[in-house]
Order: structure tokens, then sequence, then C-alpha cells
């Protein structure tokens, strides 16, 4: 089956989501649409999907224009799609979730699930998923619920399958299987449409790109383009995917962990027994999953946890048990990692944003008497350093893109005299060109003789920043490994398996 | 006559304070799609020889207590030459301010109603001399500026309407006890105040009497005579509390309540009616007349005379013959009286009737104490 | 230019909700008037007649809340009397006002407000007739306990909340319960019932302890207006240009990311309300001290709960609260005279306020009606203030 868009325009108000876009995707191929964040490509699906109405354009299937006012439409003409997030209820088993909305009840009322159970065994084995219907989706890797996503949409009858960022929430291990599965549904004849940021994933799985910036389509690059390539079409500009970083000798230890356990309120041990050490003038990278305790471990440096055990020492002070106000000005940049939740507060203006964390200090403030025109004066100097895109500074935080907010982050960290630069996850969700300044900025602090912790599941990141590597599984630090580590071998250990000669 | 607020906003409790109010904007907006649910007091603009004017409480003009009645007796006087208004408050600070509206439109006597208001009628009628006062429930006097003098001194502008109700609930008390199957009888208030608690001293005094004089042991619920305590709704508009008093008062045994707490009255009536285990006996004016609805579980009525006191001010007045001199409202002056047993006449035995009309008889002549 | 037309659009929208509320309060006059109806029958007369009836109305709140000629004889000066009667009035609402407003910008929901002003009047009125001292030192310590008193009831709920997690809305609504019922029994007791009266009463506040009046002794207007405003000019530097006020605006829009900056929020939490408590109290002494003078069961009024209307009319902001409570304390005002002079039941200002609150609170209506497109509707306080 092909789907075929023409013109379809679909705008916000004054902004343009969409503009005359036009997109063909063939029989039995993989279509990767490649953009940054705000490009317009989730807008796009959501329009084939039926979730959003286009404003002008039309949507063709095997050549013949069809109406979408709905997902049901979009399901009835072989459309599927895999969201980002999935729309699965955990408590519920596979079975479950695939026939809700859809149940059949026998003749007493009771829902009807041996059939469905054997549909999802026959496409589970088709293509090879290993997906029992009877385990509750909860308790499965995120790899395997998406999966169940994906069987669900073939279990309807989908001909043209849109996966939405799916690598964005596995593993290594789990992208390259998925990444192996969709090849599999294309030569059993499914049209796949994969949206993604990933310039490697595109080479590796693609048969088409279609690249949109800015609601645009501005090119299709053969699959053999560089990465360079790639990513200049879609920020508009050359971009150097290298991080340049030259050999730096480390300096004496700056923060030193031992033993750090934390809990959370329920009681349940979080981190595990974390020792390590981070010298001044070196970056460690702390890779992990998500959700295997990096978080908290962060958090804990910095404060934000409660219920710790263990020693945390920074410059030979023991700051375990400093509230966050204390531990902030003992020396600590942090750069959390939800920023729209915890690095920014988006009704305040980007001047108030960018003294979080110093309102009360000199120049900001005279005892309790704060200057509105000095932070705002200091505020123009941060932006300019930190190239800010912005119409004022007294604009508030949320009309900053996502690369912005998080340079307002890092501006207002940085500008501290700190020892130790803390950064959770601190390129997730943002565009190339963003990356590129923020791992740069990152370096440079490590070149001035900071200690840097970074916390990533990033493998790119994590190799491309780290002196070494910190591998954190269910709460512990597995690995302490050298920053010339293989990305699989890496991967392996992100997944808890020791590969061979890794063990520390 | 309608008129909107039909919820007494005496209640110093809070969220009922809230309550009401919110009841108020609702059921305003809801008359707004009816528009002509709201009705204006009426009045007559022309110059006439009496304009007689009432500030009432915050209870507004329909608390079926005795800010009705206060008007209703105001209304009885209207004729052409006499005219008659009066002036609602929302909250206590609005005392002072009405008062001084009517004393500027020229009003010849200006009535306040309420026990509340008494400081801003004094202050008044200090600041006016050329106009007439009167105040129901309150002696009237000055008691200094701080309050604490007494007996204090008379204003010859201001004159005290007091109302003796212990006498006719005395009578209230010893019928309770008489008609009582149980030998249990009960009564509560509204606030612990003086014009709510001399209604319940004299009932429970009555039903004293009455185990004094018959060797019987009835029990009186809820006022105790010797530690001048007693249940309390503790407002005048809590409707769900004054229903579950009611209910404990029956549950513990008791076939005949006396409310003291105004127009809460009601849900000890609609709980006589619906569980057929009490009889009621209303308070202040006539229930058999003002909330005939009840009629079959009312068994008499306690009746203050404010509306017949206010009359005779405004009467007073109109003939020129205003005095300050205090008025109290007795049996003697049929000021409080006992009401008529009406629709359960014919339950209590004629030996009882009797012999209430004798102890009514007997309070008058000073033959029997009352307090 | 610019500040014009901010200016403008910031007016603009409360002024067309108000412009609508009255129109419709008018109708409701004009339908409420038995001699309108009468005139049901010839659409002319009808129409006439209503605009007579509700302009009349009009017109009385207005001499009632600004300007009475009819008073202004022999002494013009005294024709200001209702504009002292408006500012009486709305002294205790701005302060009420500002606690809500205050509390709302640090995201807190102050229903206590009432509790608050109740404690406040509690505080004053037993220094103001218990104690005597020299005037001048009297007025300030009554204003002090009653600000002591308020704060630490307030400051209870947040030092609850920071400890406990114990929500602020339901803590301050039972407090409420509390500090009413607490208020009957105390004016049950001896030390606050007036000689010789057993009446809920308390015994007035000695010339000492009362707020000096303005404008001479006929007109009310007292020093408590003057508190009001400069309560809401301290709070507006509170907020706006001190750290503590960065603090309470921080945990207010995002307390994760204030948390995450090393922002204490229990700290912030029962400071807030300890304040907004303070604030409230003050309220409730200039209640006091300044027109009433002697503490009732009802001196509570409706005070705190109408600070949250007024608060949210001002869109939290201190300056926009004053305004409101100076239009809610003439509608109050302006009411009374209405009532006195035209009939017209006094629950109709309720009506007026609500429908105020209703068009300000729903700015689509307005815009709808005014066929209005691009008018900036104010930021979003009003609709939000349940977050813990």
């Amino acid at each position: 089956m092909s789907l075929e868009l023409r013109a379809v325009t679909k705008s916000f108000g004054a902004l343009i989501a969409n503009d005359h876009i036009d997109l063909k995707v063939g029989d039995g191929e993989i279509h990767a649409i490649l953009g940054e964040n705000g490009a317009g490509k989730s807008t796009l699906m959501n329009v084939v999907y039926g979730l959003l109405q286009p404003d002008a354009g039309e949507i063709l299937v095997d050549g013949e224009e069809i109406k979408i006012s709905g997902p049901a439409d979009a399901l009835a003409a072989g459309i599927g799609m895999v969201h980002q997030h999935f729309m699965l209820i955990p408590v519920f088993t596979v079975a479950e979730n695939i026939v809700l909305g859809h149940e059949k009840t026998n003749k007493f009322g009771i829902l009807e699930l041996s059939k469905a159970k054997e549909e999802i065994r026959r496409v589970s084995a088709e293509f090879n998923f290993d997906v029992d219907p009877d385990s509750l989706v909860e308790t499965l890797p995120v790899g395997i619920q998406q999966r169940v996503e994906i069987i669900r949409a073939l279990i309807y009858d989908a001909k043209v399958l849109i996966l939405d960022e799916p690598t964005a929430v596995l593993t290594p291990q789990e992208t390259d299987e998925l990444l192996r599965n969709m090849k599999i549904l294309r030569d059993k004849g499914t049209s796949i449409v994969f949206i993604t940021h990933k310039l490697r994933e595109v080479q590796e799985a693609a048969d088409k790109i279609t690249v949109i910036r800015r609601g645009k389509v501005v090119g299709n690059p053969l699959v053999t383009a560089s990465q360079e390539e790639l990513a200049s079409l879609m920020v508009g500009r050359p971009v150097a995917l290298d991080v340049y970083k030259k050999a730096i000798t480390p300096g004496p230890v700056a923060l030193s962990v031992k033993n750090l356990n934390v809990h959370d309120i329920t009681g349940r041990r979080l981190v595990k027994n974390v020792t390590f050490d981070v010298h001044e003038g070196e970056i460690l990278a702390v890779a992990g999953v998500q959700g295997n305790g990096q978080s908290e471990l962060a958090k804990a440096i910095v404060g934000l946890e409660e219920f710790i055990d263990g020693s945390i020492v920074l410059d030979g002070k023991d700051i375990t048990t400093w509230s966050v106000h204390d531990t902030l000005y003992s020396g600590i940049a942090y750069v959390p990692e939800d920023r729209e939740h915890d690095g920014l507060i988006s009704s305040f203006s980007i001047a108030e944003n960018l003294i979080l964390d110093t309102f009360d200090t000199p120049p900001y403030a005279k005892g309790p008497v704060m200057s509105p025109t000095i932070v705002a004066r200091e505020a123009e100097v941060r932006v300019k350093e930190f190239d800010v895109r912005l119409q004022s500074v007294q604009d508030s935080a949320a009309s900053l893109s996502g690369g912005n907010k998080q340079k307002v982050v890092l501006a207002r960290e940085l500008s501290r005299p700190v020892k130790l630069v803390v950064a959770s996850q601190p390129t997730r969700g943002l565009d190339v060109g963003s990356i590129e300044f923020v791992h740069q900025r990152i370096i440079s602090e490590r070149d001035s003789g900071k200690a840097v912790l970074i916390f990533s599941t990033e493998l790119d990141e994590v190799t491309d920043l780290a002196d070494r590597i910190a591998v954190m599984y269910r709460g512990e630090i597995i690995a302490m490994v050298a920053a010339t580590t293989s990305r699989e071998d890496l991967g392996l250990l992100m997944a808890g398996v020791h590969p061979e000669g890794t063990r520390s | 006559m309608v008129r909107l607020n039909q919820y007494p906003m005496k209640d110093m409790g809070l969220l009922g304070g809230t309550l009401k109010k919110s009841l108020r904007y609702g059921a305003v907006i809801a008359a707004s799609t009816l528009a002509f649910g709201i009705t204006v007091a009426p009045a007559a603009p022309a110059a006439t020889a009496v304009k007689a004017c009432l500030a009432l409480d915050t209870g507004g003009v329909d608390d079926k207590s005795f800010n009705a009645a206060a008007w209703r007796g105001a209304q009885s006087t209207a004729t052409a030459s006499v005219t008659v208004k009066y002036l609602a408050a929302q909250s206590d600070a609005d005392y002072a301010p009405n008062i001084k509206k009517l004393v500027d439109e020229k009003c010849s006597v200006i009535i306040g109603v309420g026990f509340l208001i008494n400081s801003a009628i004094v202050d008044a009628a200090k600041a006016n001399p050329g106009t007439k006062f009167a105040i129901v429930d309150q002696d009237g006097f000055d008691h200094g500026p701080n309050g604490d003098q007494y007996p204090g001194t008379a204003l010859t502008n201001l004159k005290g309407l007091q109302f003796a109700t212990n006498q006719s609930a005395f009578q209230a008390g010893y019928l309770a006890a008489g008609f009582s199957k149980t030998g249990k009888v009960a009564t509560y208030g509204g606030l612990n105040i003086p014009p709510v608690t001399i209604f319940m001293d004299g009932f429970a005094k009555g039903v004293a009497y009455y185990n004094k004089v018959k060797g019987k042991k009835v029990v009186a619920l809820g006022w105790d005579t010797v530690k001048k305590d007693g249940t309390f709704v503790g407002g005048f508009s809590d409707q769900a509390k004054a229903l579950q008093i009611s209910k404990n008062f029956e549950q513990q045994g008791a076939d005949v309540i006396f409310p003291v707490a105004g127009g809460l009255g009601g849900a000890t009536a609609g709980q006589s009616m619906t569980g057929h285990k009490s009889v009621t006996i209303w308070v202040d004016s006539d229930g058999y007349v003002q909330a005939p609805q009840y009629k079959s579980v009312l068994l008499t009525s306690v009746v203050k005379g404010v509306d017949t006191s206010v009359a005779g001010v405004i009467k007073d007045v109109a003939k020129g013959m205003f005095s300050s001199t205090g008025y109290l409202g007795t049996l003697a002056n049929k000021g409080t009286y006992l009401a008529s047993y009406h629709d359960l006449a014919k339950k209590v035995a004629a030996r009882l009737q009797n012999e209430v009309r004798q102890l009514g008889i007997d309070i008058k002549s000073g033959k029997v104490k009352v307090s | 230019m610019k500040f014009f037309r901010k200016a403008v659009s910031t007016i603009a929208l409360p002024g067309l909700a108000f412009l609508s509320a009255l129109f419709v309060s008018g109708l409701l006059i004009a339908f409420s008037d038995p001699k309108v109806l009468k005139l049901a029958h010839s659409p002319f007369k009808f129409i006439g007649g209503a605009f007579a009836a509700a302009g009349k109305a009009y017109l009385a709140l207005f001499e009632g809340a600004i300007f009475d000629p009819n008073l202004a004889h022999p002494n013009f000066f005294d024709g200001f009397y209702p504009l002292s009667e408006t500012l009486v009035a709305a002294s205790p609402l701005i302060l009420t006002g500002l606690s809500v407003a205050l509390a709302f910008r640090a995201g807190l929901f102050n229903i206590g407000a009432q509790g608050q002003f109740i404690f406040g009047a509690i505080g004053a009125s037993v220094v103001g007739f218990k104690t005597t001292m020299p005037v001048g030192i009297h007025v300030i310590a009554a204003i002090v306990t009653a600000m002591v008193f308020a704060g630490l009831w307030g400051g209870f709920v947040g030092l609850l909340k920071a400890k406990t997690g114990a929500h602020e809305v339901i803590v301050t609504i039972m407090l409420n319960y509390v500090a009413s019922y607490f208020l009957l029994w105390l004016l049950s007791t001896t030390p606050f019932l007036r000689k010789g009266r057993q009446d809920p009463i308390a015994p007035p506040v000695k010339e000492s302890a009362r707020l000096p009046h303005l404008a001479g002794p006929n007109l009310r207007v007292n020093l408590g207006i003057i508190i009001a405003l400069a309560a809401a000019a301290g709070v507006w530097w509170l907020l706006n240009r001190s750290t503590w006020g960065f603090r309470f605006r921080a945990v207010g829009a995002n307390a994760a990311a204030a948390r995450t900056a090393g922002i204490s929020v229990p700290l912030v939490t029962t400071l807030v309300m300890a304040i907004a408590g303070a604030l409230a109290g003050l309220g409730g002494a200039v209640q006091i001290l300044g027109s009433e003078y002697a503490l009732t069961a009802g001196a509570g009024g409706t005070f705190g709960f109408d600070a949250i209307t007024v608060a949210l009319l001002g869109r939290a902001n201190p300056i926009g609260t004053v305004f409101a409570a100076l239009l809610f304390g003439g509608l109050r005002a302006g009411g009374l005279t209405m009532q006195a002079n035209t009939d017209t039941p006094i629950d109709l200002i309720l009506v007026i306020q609500a429908l105020v609150v209703l068009f300000i609170a729903a700015p689509a209506l307005v815009k709808a009606v005014f066929r209005i497109k691009q008018l900036k509707v104010g930021s979003g306080v009003v609709s939000k203030g349940w977050n813990g």
C-alpha cells in the first residue's frame, strides 16, 4: 500500500507548522522523516492519523484521495501509529490492551480473549516478536511494550505504520532490535514512516529520507548521504558533529561520593551503595537506561533527595546533609534533567530565570532589596554570551524554544563560581544545533579545570564527551570504564550484562 | 410576596455565611431569569404626616422571626397619613450607616430591631435629639461610652421594647409537661443570648412547676435552669443542625419540643410531621397563622408581641403621644401570650386546658412567680 | 504611548465587564419594580419606565458611594459623606484582599482570611478595651496584637502544610469554623460581656485605641484607609522588589524549580501564610478600631470571603486588589443608599457584585458581547490557585 500527501498545510494561529508538504511513501519501504524538534514532523503525522485536521492539501492511499477525520478512519484506511508515549494500560495484560476498544464478548457477556490471544501469538511468531499475550504490560521492558503497540497496529490490519520517535525510550540494544524488526516488517510488505532526529538510525534503516525544516520539505537526500550532510539539511547550516576535545590531565579529586544510598519515601532503595570520584578537569559520564537511579543520584548530590546515607564530599567538605541552597553555593552548578519542570519557571521573565539561584546575592540584591535594573542589565550580558535567541529578556521563559531554554539554564548555572558541574540529560530533546552548543560549553568548563559529572542515556553523547564512563544499572554503578569503550560493550553494560574484559 | 433572601443572615457561623451568600447569589441569578420573582418593599414616597422607619438586622425582612414580626406590625399601622419603610442590613457594619440614612430621610420614628443594633440606635438617639427612636429587645438606656454603666441613663427620645416572654413560656412548659405521654419534653435555642434563653428558662420552670404541683417527674431536656446553659444550634440558619437536635430529643423520648430559634422551628415541626413522635410548640408568632404548613403538629405557640408593640409605638407617634418610658410586654398587656391550640385542641384534655388558663391568671396576679 | 495602550487594555476589560453588569442589573431593577411592570401594556412607556427606574437606582448608587448633593448644604464638604462610607467599607476589604492575593502569588489558596480577620478583630478588641495606654501607643499596640494573633493563626496553616502536607484549603476552611465559634464562645465569657448584658457584644474599645478620623467627626473615614493603602504599597514592594517576594513568587509559579534553585519551600509556605494572616488580621483591627469599636459575633461579616473575589478581580495584584476593593466598598455603601432611596432590595447589590465577577471571570463573554478580538486578557492567575 502506498501513502501520499499533497500540499498538506496546517497552521496554528500565526505559526505554520506544515507548509505545503508533499510526501510519498511507497509500498514496502521505510521512509524516514528527519527534522529538528519543532520542525513539524509530529504535526504532520497527527494529520495523517486523523488527530489533527489539515487546513489544506490531500491525503491519498493507493492513489485515491481519502478523508481522515479521526484515528478510526486512519485505521480503516490501513494506517497505524505508535506514539512516542505508549497508549497502554500498565495493569492490563497484553491481550487486554490489544482488544481495548474492540472488546468481543461471548453469549454470557464475558470478555472473549482467546481469539485475540491466538492472533497475538500468530503475529508475534511471524515477526519473531516474542510477546506473551498473558503478561502484564507493566512487567514488560519498554522495548517489548513498544512491540505490543506494533502488534496492535498489525492486528488491526495496518499496512502503513507510523513510528513517532520510536527509539527515544529504548536502550541501544532495543534500538538495534527495533531497526531489525522494522526491516522484517518492510520485507513482509508493511510500509513504515519512521520519524526521528537521530542520524545514525536513519542511515541504518531508511530506504528513503525526507528532511523537514520549519514546516517545509527541504530535501530528499539519498540514504548514502553522510551524517554531516543530513545534519546540515536539518539545521540549515553546516554543523560540526564531532566534538573536538583536547587532551587534558585531570587534577585532584573534586567530588568524592562514598557508599551512597538513596531511598524514596516508600523506602525503596533507588541508588545502591554508589562510590566514585570526579577529578578537576575531567568529565565523568554516567551512562544508563532511563530509570536506573541516575536521576536520583544527581539529585542526591545537590541535596534534593531526602532519604540518603553515605557521604558526599565536595572539595574536602562533607555536603551530604546540606540544603540545596548551601550545596549550590558551595560550588555546584546543576542542570536538572527536566528543565521545563525543575530548571525554569516558565511564567517568570528570562531575566528572572537567569538569577533563580543568585537573586539574593550582590549585585542583584542588597539585603532584601532587589534591583530590577541590574537584573536586566546582567541578563543582557548573559544572553549574549550564551547566544540565547530572544526578543526581550523581559519576555517569559515560556516563549523560548527548547534549545534556548537549556541555554538559559546553562547561562545561569555556569555564570556562578563553581567547582563542579552536574548536568542531567543536558541535551535531551534538543536539536542538533543546540546540542553542538551545549557540548562545546560543557567541554570548555572541563578545559577550564572544573569537574564535570554528566548523566546521559544517549550513547553518542556519552562517548563524545566522557573522559571516563560509569555505567549505572538498577541503582548500582556496575562498571567504570574508559572513554574508548565500544558502543556495543556500553550497550551490553547498560542492559546489565558484563561483556568480556569490562568487569571492574 | 416573594423576596429573595429566604436565608436569615443571623447565623454567625462562617461557612454558613458563605453558603448563604452563594445561595443568595444562586437564588438571585436563578430568579433573574424569572425576573418577576423579585418584588420590592412597598413604600409611598409622598410626604405625609408620619413616616415610621425600621432598621432591621441582618436577618432581613423575611426571617420568619422578629424582623418579619416588626415589619408586620409596622405595616398594620399604614394609613393615608402613616407611611412605613424598612432598611435591611447585610452585615453588622451596616447598622450605623442605615440609621444615619433614616435620620437623613427625616423619619418621624426609627425603630431598631435586634439587640446588636442597640449601640447604633443609642448613638443616633443621642446625636439626634429631635428624632424619636425605639429599640426592640433592649432597655433603650445609655450605658455610657464603655457600655458598662448600669442601670444607665434614660434618653427622652428612645423607647425600649422588652418582653417578659418567660411568662407565656412558663405556661407552655406547664402545658407540655401535662401533655407529654413519655414524661419528657425538650427545648433548644438559636444562640445563648437573653432574648432566647428567657423563653427556655420560662419553659423549663413551667415544667418544674407542673412537677411540683402534680408530684410528677417530667424531664425538661435542653435547658438547665441552674447552670443557665443548654442546647443551642449556634445560629439561626443551620437547618440540618436544628433537625439533628430535634431527632436527638425524640430519641431521648421527648414528645413535646419547643424550639427557640426563629425560622429553624420549621425543622423541628417538619420532624414532628414525618416522625409522628412529637409535637412542636412554635415561638415568637402564632405558627398556625405564620407557618400553616406545620399546623397539624403545632400544639400551640408562645407569642412575643413584637408586631403589636411596634405597631403601638407607631400609633403613639401618629397620635403625638410618644413616650420614652420603656415598654414591657406581659401576659397582662398581651405583649406576650400563649396562642390557641387550634387543630390540636381536642387532643389537649379539657382539664389541662383549664389549668393552663388558670396558670395565666395566676401569673398575671403575681400569685405564681415565673423567675 | 505604550504605557497608555497598556493602561487601556488593563482597564478596558474590567470596565466593560462592569458596564455589562450594570446593564443586566438595570434590567433586573426595572423588572423588579412593580410600577414599571404596570406599564407593560405599552412598550414605549415600559421602556421609558424601565430606564427611569434603573437610572434612579444608579443615581442613588452614585449618591451613596461618591457624592450626595442633598448632604452638601450647608457644608459642601459633607456631600462627600458617601465617599467616606465607601472608603470605610473598602479599608478592611483591601487588607483581606491583599492577604488572599499575596498567598495566591505564592501558590497558596488562602480561604482562611475570614478566620484570620476574626482573630485580628479579637486581638484589637482585647487590647482596645482591656488595657489602658497613652494615645498613639494604645492604637499601635492594638494593631500589632491583631497582626500577631492573626499572623500566628495563618502561619499555623503554613506550618501544617510545610510539615505534613495538609492542604491549606481544607485547613483554612476548618479553621474558619474554629475561629468563628471561638469568637462566639469568647463573647459569652465574663471578660467579654458588657456589664449588665449577656448579648454577644464586647465592651467598646477605648477612645485612645480608636483610629483617628481623617475628615472631621461627621465623616467616618479614618486612618484605616491610609493603613490599607500603605499595606498595598508594602505588598507590592514585597512581591516585586524584595528577595522574599522573589522567593514567594518563585514558589507560587513553580515550586519544583524553586526547590531546585535552593529556595526552601516549607519556609516560604509558612512565612507567606503568616504574612497573609497578619494582613487579614490588620483588616480586622481596622474594622474594630476604625469604625465598629466593639467586637460582635458577626464582626467578621463576610470580609474574608469577599476578599477572595476581590483578590481574583484584582488579578492577585496589590494595585488591582485596591481598585477591586474600592469597587466593592462603593457598591456596598451605595447599595445601602439604593435601598433607602429607591426601595431596591439590598440583595440586588449582591447581584451586581456577582455579575461583575461573572463578566470579569468570563472575559470571553465580554469579548463576544462587544465583539472584541484583540483585547489582551490579563495573566491567568484567576484560573489557577488550586495547585498545592
